[in-house]
């Protein structure tokens, strides 16, 4: 089980309570599309992802970006056992809609580097260490159940 | 994957505003990999002090930095301009290259805490593909 200190908790906490669910969702995965193009290998019926604004401005990159997110929730809301949590999800990532769970961790990145624009100077060195940690967690999760 | 024209014009144009934070950026991309993967700092085990604002990290932060920034001049020739830089790190520092990377991210880092209206997708691209060939130009003479 994974161990987390009471900073590491509470940074969590505060940065999930923190950000605009309906913002840094479409903006993290957008930005994956764009800096990792490979991953639009999975969203053929998207539409129109030719170029970052049209990205930017796809409605169906927006939603997804946002569902994205509310599932992020659910492992903050279970810091203590994201493995169960996520068993489904990784089950569903694997079977049926075949992703590369490398591509987790590039979509986790992004997060990062999105949440780091909004925050500036409050996303410190250590909390971006609790923050990579627990996407770290995640995306270990969402790979958990590939055979 | 080589850096096209457009890649090469993002780069010079967010460097001249990254410029304006060198040293900043630099001290805390630097300090910031120490923090995040703590593996990094088996490399600098003879510093006295490897915590963020400590004056050695400050300093070693700006040395990388400022290489990085004339890279910047060098993109047609990053393997020969970083000739002798690699041969250290292959010889003597002989720093697995796969820690590149995390520098690499932790500078994307920064410079999106810096400058969040600047670093657009676009921008991001360019400049994660400009590392990662900083990063292989550095790692040329390892084998």
């Amino acid at each position: 089980m994974v161990q987390w200190t009471d900073f590491e908790r509470a940074t969590i906490q505060n940065i999930f309570g923190k950000i605009d669910y309906e913002d840094v969702g479409p903006a993290a995965f957008g930005r994956c599309l764009v800096v990792y193009p490979w991953t639009q290998r999975y969203f053929g019926n998207f539409g129109n992802l030719y170029n970052a604004a049209a990205i930017q401005a796809n409605p169906m990159v927006a939603a997804h970006g946002k569902t994205v997110l509310r599932g992020l929730d659910k492992a903050v809301k279970n810091m203590d056992d994201i493995k169960a949590t996520y068993a489904e999800l990784s089950v569903l990532h694997s079977e049926k809609l075949h992703v590369d769970p490398d591509n987790f961790r590039l979509l986790a990145d992004c997060l990062t580097i999105v949440v780091a624009s909004r925050m500036g100077s409050d996303f410190t060195a250590d909390v971006q260490a609790a923050f990579q940690k627990f996407l770290a967690v995640v995306v270990s999760s969402l790979g958990r159940q590939y055979h | 994957m080589s850096l096209s024209a457009k890649d090469k014009a993002n780069v010079k144009s967010i460097w001249t505003k990254i410029q304006t934070k060198s040293d900043d950026i630099g001290e805390q991309a630097f300090s910031r990999m120490l923090v995040v993967y703590p593996q990094t700092k088996t490399y600098f085990s003879h510093w006295a002090d490897l915590k963020p604002g400590s004056a050695q990290v400050i300093k070693h932060g700006d040395t990388i930095m400022n290489k990085i920034d004339e890279c910047v001049n060098h993109m047609e020739d990053l393997v020969p301009f970083l000739s002798s830089l690699s041969e250290l790190h292959a010889t003597k520092l002989r720093v697995d290259p796969a820690n590149f990377k995390f520098l690499a991210h932790c500078l994307l880092v920064a410079v999106a805490a810096y400058l969040p209206n600047d670093f657009t997708p676009d921008i991001h691209l360019s400049v994660d593909k400009f590392l990662q060939l900083v990063a292989l130009a550095l790692a040329e003479k390892y084998r």
